[in-house]
């Protein structure tokens, strides 16, 4: 079936119709997706972008069900467990059931430096969570260099900090960075002039930027401008100019316009090119140096893992200071640097093994959003990082004991290990 | 690192699996908090949802399978999140909290509320009833990619209600009946048109021309020539328009030439009003039947997205009001048909009526799925959006149980992330508004009306419970012996509904002490006398947003669309009597229009940007300068702030 004429199950789907629109739906419905990793941040990511309605996802993990996961993935239960059950196929039909329309299946393979990546070409978006730096790096220099790219995303959520990084390839199109509907607006006059005026009908507003185009439709008198796109040049809020019109038919009455949308393009650098001088968006202005200062933090974090082979120790004083060290150094490999936050990175150091559901859900949530756009091409996309940090949860928990918040071996270890003892 | 064990870490630790919490509404927030809370160690859940499981639910509420539709949406998430999670303790209740079991000393037995709604009454109820118990609430909304969540703490935050809400906009008769200027009008009145000829009559409804239009001016010669036109109606301005409709056997042709020629026709007397407008152009039946109906060509897109012609809609209009006849027949006599975007001939009737008159007043048509979403007042929604803001919830609910407001925030998610429109945007929580008629420490207010002509019911149901809230409301005259005006007792003042104001002394001046005894509410309620109220206006909260901006047809439709989400304020009409599923909901401002969908009110971003300073002007200034103020000096148009309602 012609993709464009696909039906679409308006009973399922009528609320995110007017969310998406169709075009946008279809294109989503066509579309397959690779999910690596099925901890907390990646079950929230299923969940969404499979209730959202992809054409295909892949379920990639490669570890065992642990009580641990029961704490931060809703869909892996005590049988899951008690029966080493792998976490893909514990949480397969579980994901499967929440949409018919979508095609899930699994693997299980281990993902590493040396895996052939060319499997990856039937996706056209590829995410990857719990994956170390070097994996993610390999990975998306591959969809970055496939033609046409495939949409990479990569989120980490490590205790109380979390990390979404985008990259969309060289020339992401985005057919309408806005998603809102053109207004036509009635026309009181247009001057035969050079350049011509035109005046918006009852003193509305035509909201338009000098530099776009308008088209204009009915008009009566100067019929020859109908059909026909023109760039304008805003002279007020209720009048623009739109080029010479002097040799054109005197304006009688009627008509509209209506601004012409032009699709934007988007140039996204690898990761790799991305991590001495980040693109990062800055959520909070209260802390505006935060972002850089958590890209740090978390990139100390990758190097810790490299020398170490582990994430530092649960509430571990020695590992925080070593992660604080670690930071610095990175810091001081950044073109575009904030002081370091040494707060941060050891609190992060204390969390990281853990996880914070509610932050896991946020930024799955996020991470979510840019897969329905990265497959779409519908509204502006996240350029690169977006960081978030949970820290004010924390922070008045610094004073506890280490061994409020070591593991117990049951579901909620991982949130133990980010806010202490919660029972 | 500091080595005070201090009392907090026992305070969160009590508080996250001790804690007892309530979580109204289990739609599509809900659902996504209930698993958020269970999953951070919350123990102690009960969530309360009057509603119950629809197919459109499954997309994004992912505690409900098809198997569940139909069911409490409460009980079945309790049971989904029991499934993985067996020990927490969760309670259900299929019911409203506005039932007046939930009394304050409910509220109080929790240690924090956070509201999952999708309805501004229901907020509003909410928001006293914590204020009355002293409780936290958290509070949230999406639309579309847009979300909010914020917390309210008496005495020490903005209430829900601090922020005055555009409420209960309407549109001036005027313009839907006379000089629609815009879709949603013609939408409106052919939704008011469905009711005039199947449903309810309501004299607010009236469909035909309009001679009292304020626009018009009494000089003899335009009154003759409507007289004379008027006559040309025949009867039919004297009976009402059901009577008439029935009488013709509800005749397609007979319907169609009276509403789009004769009526249009008379509308073009009132020729004052068609000097500085384009004029309507009436339709006639045979003509347009004679036109060779153009092949509908094969259109690419859904069906529903597709835009008929003229010829096409007119069809359309006869075979909906045949079959709306025969399902009006079918139901015997004295039967109401009411209107509901799902019934699929209500809709093509809606979709026909409206799209000719749109084409009557030049208007460009639009689609069946366009049309829905406007008269449905469909919010669009998704799952991502909810999933962010229900995981924020739980953030800010963390930072609240551990005792630092301080560290809370009200949190903006916007659909594009760049440097205007940030993502997530968090702003410091705003002190209470000392002026606020709800947590004020003596709420009091004043408010103008003509006492001659405003019924006693009226101030019950239009001032008090809508536009205030209140659910069971006493009013007590203070005219120095306690005068009982309304009592909440059934069968006490019935007898008073009918009566005028005046009739009771009340007059200019008059104070009235309103109480609400289940939100443990007191109002004092200032009268103000006035005689030159608006037309359409029937009363005014002195120091509210201006209920009406600079132009009034189109501020009206867009406080339609700001206020787009709220079932009691969005509803422009003809509120559907079935209750339309709208879980999750907000204001949304100006530039972040919910969709793509059609709201048609995108690009007028000025006269909007006005609009939306006026009504929360002081909350928008504030969350601003809360931004960075390099970044918002930089910004004048620093719109990505949207305000909740
Ligand atoms: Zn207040």
């Amino acid at each position: 079936m012609a993709a464009d004429s696909m039906e679409i199950d308006d009973s399922l789907y009528s609320r995110q119709r007017y969310v998406l629109g169709d075009v946008a739906m279809q294109q989503m419905a066509k579309s397959s997706v690779f999910l690596s990793g099925m901890g907390g941040v990646g079950v929230e990511i299923a969940k969404n972008i499979v209730l959202a309605g992809v054409k295909a996802v892949t379920l990639h993990d490669s570890k065992q069900c642990e009580t641990w996961d029961l704490g931060c993935n809703f869909f892996i239960r005590q049988d899951d467990v008690i029966n080493h059950r792998n976490r893909v196929d514990a949480v397969h039909a579980r994901v499967a059931e929440l949409n018919p329309y979508v095609h899930v299946d699994t693997s299980n393979f281990s993902l590493d430096l040396s895996t052939d990546l060319s499997f990856l070409k039937r996706y056209q978006c590829v995410i990857l969570t719990e994956a170390r730096l070097n994996v993610q790096k390999k990975v998306n220099k591959f969809c970055h260099s496939q033609l046409p790219p495939i949409r990479y995303i990569g989120c980490d959520v490590f205790g109380i900090c979390a990390r979404v990084f985008c990259d969309f390839g060289k020339n992401f199109e985005v057919s309408d960075p806005t998603g809102e509907e053109s207004k036509e607006i009635f026309i009181q006059d247009v001057t035969v002039a050079n350049p011509g005026v035109v005046t918006c009908m009852d003193g509305r507003a035509h909201g338009l930027q000098t530099g776009q185009s308008v088209l204009f439709r009915e008009v009566n008198g100067m019929d020859q401008i109908n059909g026909s796109a023109r760039q304008v040049t805003v002279l007020s809020p209720y009048s623009f100019g739109i080029g010479d019109t002097s040799n054109l038919q005197p304006y009688a009455h009627g008509g509209f316009f209506l601004l012409v949308k032009t699709p934007q393009t988007y140039n996204f650098e690898t990761m790799e090119q991305q991590l001495r001088d980040p693109q990062v968006l800055t959520p909070d202005f209260s802390k505006p140096e935060a972002p850089l200062q958590i890209h740090a933090a978390m990139l100390a974090l990758d190097a810790f893992q490299e020398q170490h082979n582990r994430p530092p120790n649960i509430g571990c004083c020695q590992d925080a200071e070593v992660l604080v060290k670690l930071t610095e150094e990175v810091n001081h490999t950044l073109t575009n640097r904030a002081p370091l936050w040494a707060e941060l990175s050891r609190c992060l150091s204390r969390t990281a093994r853990g996880c914070l559901p509610p932050l896991a859900a946020a930024v799955g949530g996020i991470t979510s959003q840019e897969v329905l756009k990265a497959l779409t091409g519908k509204f502006a996309p996240l350029q690169q990082w977006l960081y978030l940090d949970a820290i004010e949860v924390v922070k008045p928990l610094q004073s506890l004991l280490a061994e409020e918040f070591i593991p117990r071996g049951d579901r909620y270890d991982g949130l133990r290990a980010c806010i202490g003892e919660p029972m | 690192m500091v080595q005070l064990v201090g009392s907090l870490r026992k305070e969160l630790a009590d508080s996250v699996s001790a804690c007892r919490v309530l979580v109204v509404g289990a739609g599509g927030i809900g659902c996504e908090l209930l698993k958020n809370l269970v999953l951070t160690g919350f123990k102690n859940i009960e969530v309360i949802d009057l509603d119950t499981i629809d197919v459109s639910n499954l997309n994004r509420q992912f505690l409900f399978q098809k198997k569940h539709v139909g069911k409490s949406k409460a009980q079945v998430a309790k049971e989904s999140v029991l499934q993985f999670c067996p020990t927490a303790n969760i309670k259900a209740y299929h019911d409203s909290i506005m039932n007046p079991d939930y009394n304050v000393e409910f509220f109080r037995s929790f240690m924090l509320v956070m509201n999952a709604l999708d309805n501004g009454a229901a907020r509003n109820h909410v928001n006293r009833m914590c204020l009355a118990a002293d409780i936290p609430l958290i509070e949230s909304g999406t639309a579309g990619y847009l979300g909010q969540v914020t917390v309210i703490k008496k005495g020490l935050t903005e209430c829900y209600e601090c922020q005055p809400k555009p409420t209960q906009k309407t549109f001036p008769g005027c313009t839907i009946r006379n000089t629609p200027s815009e879709p949603i009008h013609c939408i409106v009145w052919a939704k008011y048109l469905f009711n005039q000829l199947y449903g309810e009559e309501d004299a607010d409804q009236e469909v035909s021309p309009d001679t009292a239009d304020p626009e018009l001016s009494w000089n003899p010669a335009d009154t003759e020539a409507r007289a004379t036109a008027s006559d040309q109606d025949g009867d039919i301005k004297r009976v009402s328009t059901k009577d008439w409709a029935r009488s013709t056997g509800y005749d397609p042709v007979k319907l169609f030439n009276k509403l789009f020629k004769d009526d249009i026709q008379y509308l073009l007397t009132m020729d004052k009003l068609w000097k500085k407008r384009k004029a309507p152009v009436p339709l006639v039946w045979s003509e347009i039947q004679k036109m060779a109906c153009p092949q509908e060509v094969a259109v690419t897109g859904l069906k529903d997205q597709q835009v008929l012609g003229v010829a096409g809609y007119s069809q359309l209009f006869s075979s909906s009001v045949d079959t709306l006849r025969s399902m009006l027949s079918e139901k015997g006599d004295g039967a109401e048909l009411v209107w509901d975007k799902d019934d699929p001939a209500a809709m093509d009737f809606v979709t026909a009526a409206a799209n000719l008159r749109m084409h009557i007043f030049s208007m460009n048509m639009k689609s069946r799925f366009d049309i829905k979403s406007m008269a449905g007042n469909i919010i669009p929604a998704i799952a991502t959006t909810n999933a962010v803001i229900a995981g924020l919830i739980v953030l800010e609910a963390l930072k609240l149980l551990s005792g630092d407001l301080e560290q809370c925030r009200t949190i903006f998610l916007n659909k594009q992330p760049n440097p205007r429109k940030k993502l997530l945007v968090p702003c410091a929580l705003d002190p209470p508004s000392a002026n606020c008629y709800v947590c004020a420490s003596k709420p009091e207010v004043t408010v103008k009306l003509n006492v001659n002509k405003t019924l006693v019911l009226a101030l019950q149901d239009k001032i008090l419970k809508e536009k205030f809230g209140m659910v069971a409301p006493d009013v007590q005259i203070e005219d120095g012996k306690g005068t009982i005006l309304i009592s909440s007792e059934e069968g006490e003042t019935e007898a008073n509904n009918s009566k005028f104001l005046s009739d009771f002394g009340i007059r200019n001046g008059s104070r009235l002490q309103v109480d609400d005894f289940l939100q443990d509410y007191t109002l004092l309620v200032n009268l103000i006398h006035c005689e030159d109220l608006e037309k359409d206006v029937e009363f005014e909260v002195v120091g509210d947003a201006p209920d009406k901006a600079p132009t009034p047809p189109r501020t009206q439709e867009e406080s339609n669309s700001v206020a787009n989400g709220n079932k009691d304020s969005a509803e422009p009409s003809t509120s559907s009597k079935v209750p339309v599923e709208q879980d999750d909901v907000l204001i949304v401002d100006s530039d972040e229009e919910p969709s793509s969908s059609s709201m048609d009110v995108s690009g007028d971003s000025g006269l909007k940007r006005k609009l939306h300073d006026a009504e929360t002007g002081e909350a928008s200034a504030k969350r601003q300068r809360l931004d960075q103020p390099a970044a918002a000096a930089k910004n004048d148009e620093d719109d990505d702030i949207i305000a909740l309602d």
